[in-house]
C-alpha cells in the first residue's frame, strides 16, 4: 500500500470504520511507515478529543419545559380536531382530500363541456341584413320549407355563442364593407353541418364585397335570374363562402358537383 | 482466568437481555401510545428527551434552538405514530425526525451566527459544578465551547454524519439509514468531518502556544 492511498484510509480507520480487509492492509501499512503511523496517532488523539465533548448539561427545568411545550402543543392540536370533527363529522385529511379532488373533477368536467359547443358563427349583431322583410320572415324558425332546391330539411337552428373577439375583427376589419345588393329574390337555405365542427351561417347575410361578386361571377346573369345566395362562415372571420345558384331546382348547378375529377 | 470469562459472558447476557427488555418496554408504550394513551407518550417523552436534546445541541449549537427543535421533535412523533410501526427501531425513528427538525431549524435560522460568547456567558456550555472547583469548570467550559465550534465550521451533513457516529456512537448503517444516504457516502462524509476536526485542533493548539 502506498501512503498516499493510507492517508485516505486513516481518518476511517481511526473510528473503526474500514472493512476488515482493508484495516488489515492498512495496519501493515503502518507497521512499516512511521510518517503514516504518526499521521494515524493524531487522527486517534482528534477523535478522542471530540468525544471529550460531554453531553450538554441538560437541568429538570429544562425538560419539564420540553414536556409542558409538547403537551400544550398536542392539547391544541386535539382541540382543533375535535372542534372540526364537531362541524362535519368523520372530517379528517382523507376526506378533506377526497373532497377537493371532486371539486376539481367537476370544475374540469363543467370546463371540458364548455369548450365543446361551437362557437364559429358570429352574433346575430354582427350580421347586416339586406332584406328586412325576410329578415322578419326568417326570424325564428329559418325559412322554413323556402329551400326546395336543397330539399333540406329545415328546423330552428340553435342559437350558438360566437367568440366575440372574432365577431369584432369581422365588423371592424376594413377590407370587409357589408355592401347592400339590389333587390334580389334571397331565400335562406337552412343548412345542417353533418360530419364537420365549422358551422355554416344559417342567416342570409349579403356582407360582401361587390368587387369580389364581379370577379367571379357574371353579374347581369345573376341579376336576371332568382338566385339563392348561400354564405357559410369560416373559421377564420375574414374568409366567408359565398355561393349563388339559381333558385330553379332543376337546374343543376343548384346542387354542389361532389363528383370526384 | 476460567471464572472471570464466565463472569464476562454472564455480564454480556444480562446486558442483552436488559438492551432487549428496554425494546420491548419501549414496544409496548409505542402500542399504548398510538391507542390514544396520555400517559404512555408523556412516559416516551421522559426516557427519551435527554437524548433529542443533545443531539439538537450538538447539530444546532446552542440551547434554545436544542429546546425548540426537541419540542418540535416530539410533536412531529406524536402526529406521525400512526405511521410507525412497532416492529421498527423507534430509536432510529426518533433520530430520523430529529435529525430532520434540526435542519429544517438551522436552515430557518440561517444568518443568525452562533455566538460562542453568547454561549459561555449565559452558561448553556457548561455550569460550574461547585465553588472548590470554578477554575477546571471553566476550562471545561472553554474547551465545550471549543469543540462546539469546531462542529459549526462543517457543512450541515458532514456535522450532522460525525455527531451520529462518534458522538452519539451509532454504527454506520445506522447513520446512513437515519441520514437517508448510503453507507458508502455516511463513511465519505465521516472521513471528510475527521479531516477537518483534525485541522481545526491544530490551529486551534498552534494558537494556543503562542
Amino acid at each position: 500500500m502506498r501512503c498516499t492511498h493510507a492517508e485516505k484510509l486513516i481518518p476511517l480507520f481511526a473510528g473503526g470504520d474500514l472493512p476488515a480487509r482493508e484495516a488489515g492492509a492498512l495496519r501493515r501499512h503502518l507497521e512499516s511507515c512511521a510518517n503514516c503511523r504518526r499521521l494515524a496517532a493524531e487522527f486517534d488523539e482528534s477523535r478522542d478529543w471530540l468525544r471529550g465533548f460531554a453531553a450538554p448539561q441538560i437541568d429538570e427545568a429544562m425538560l419539564e419545559g420540553v414536556r409542558d411545550s409538547v403537551f400544550k402543543s398536542i392539547g391544541r392540536i386535539e382541540n382543533r380536531a375535535r372542534w372540526l370533527q364537531w362541524i362535519v363529522p368523520g372530517l379528517n385529511l382523507r376526506f378533506l382530500a377526497t373532497m377537493a379532488a371532486l371539486l376539481l373533477i367537476v370544475f374540469v368536467a363543467t370546463y371540458a363541456h364548455r369548450d365543446r359547443r361551437p362557437r364559429i358563427a358570429p352574433r346575430k349583431d354582427d350580421v347586416v341584413k339586406t332584406n328586412p322583410a325576410g329578415d322578419q320572415k326568417d326570424s325564428g324558425g329559418g325559412a322554413q320549407g323556402k329551400d326546395k332546391g336543397f330539399g333540406v330539411n329545415s328546423f330552428s337552428v340553435p342559437k350558438q355563442r360566437a367568440p366575440r373577439k372574432h365577431a369584432r375583427v369581422t365588423i371592424e376589419n376594413p377590407g370587409v364593407r357589408p355592401v347592400r345588393l339590389p333587390d334580389l329574390a334571397i331565400a335562406t337555405a337552412p343548412i345542417v353541418p353533418t360530419a364537420t365542427n365549422l358551422g355554416p351561417v344559417f342567416e342570409l347575410s349579403p356582407v360582401a364585397d361587390l368587387a369580389m361578386d364581379d370577379a367571379i361571377f357574371n353579374r347581369d346573369a345573376i341579376f336576371n335570374r332568382e338566385m339563392t345566395r348561400i354564405e357559410f362562415q369560416t373559421a377564420d372571420p375574414n374568409i366567408r363562402i359565398i355561393w349563388l345558384a339559381p333558385k330553379d331546382s332543376n337546374s343543376s348547378s343548384t346542387r354542389p358537383n361532389t363528383s370526384a375529377r | 482466568m476460567e471464572i472471570a470469562l464466565m463472569a464476562d459472558k454472564i455480564e454480556g447476557r444480562d446486558e442483552r437481555r436488559d438492551r432487549e427488555g428496554a425494546v420491548a418496554a419501549t414496544a409496548r408504550l409505542i402500542i399504548r401510545a398510538k391507542a390514544g394513551d396520555a400517559a404512555a407518550f408523556d412516559q416516551i417523552v421522559i426516557n427519551h428527551q435527554r437524548k433529542v436534546i443533545s443531539l439538537a445541541w450538538r447539530l444546532l449549537g446552542n440551547r434554545e434552538d436544542a429546546r425548540d427543535a426537541a419540542q418540535e421533535t416530539f410533536l412531529r412523533v406524536y402526529k406521525s405514530f400512526g405511521k410507525f410501526d412497532p416492529a421498527q427501531d423507534f430509536n432510529g425513528w426518533l433520530y430520523r425526525i430529529a435529525v430532520n427538525v434540526c435542519r429544517d431549524l438551522a436552515r430557518k435560522r440561517r444568518g443568525n451566527h452562533f455566538s460562542l460568547e453568547a454561549e459561555v456567558e449565559s452558561g448553556a456550555i457548561a455550569e460550574p459544578a461547585s465553588t472548590h472547583n470554578t477554575e477546571s469548570a471553566a476550562m471545561l467550559a472553554q474547551e465545550q465551547a471549543i469543540l462546539l465550534r469546531a462542529l459549526a465550521t462543517l457543512p450541515e451533513k458532514e456535522r450532522a454524519a460525525i455527531v451520529l457516529r462518534d458522538l452519539e456512537e451509532l454504527e454506520t448503517e445506522e447513520v446512513a439509514r437515519i441520514l437517508g444516504s448510503s453507507p458508502t457516502t455516511v463513511r465519505s462524509q465521516i472521513s471528510a468531518a475527521r479531516v477537518k476536526i483534525k485541522a481545526f485542533r491544530e490551529r486551534f493548539l498552534k494558537r494556543e502556544k503562542r
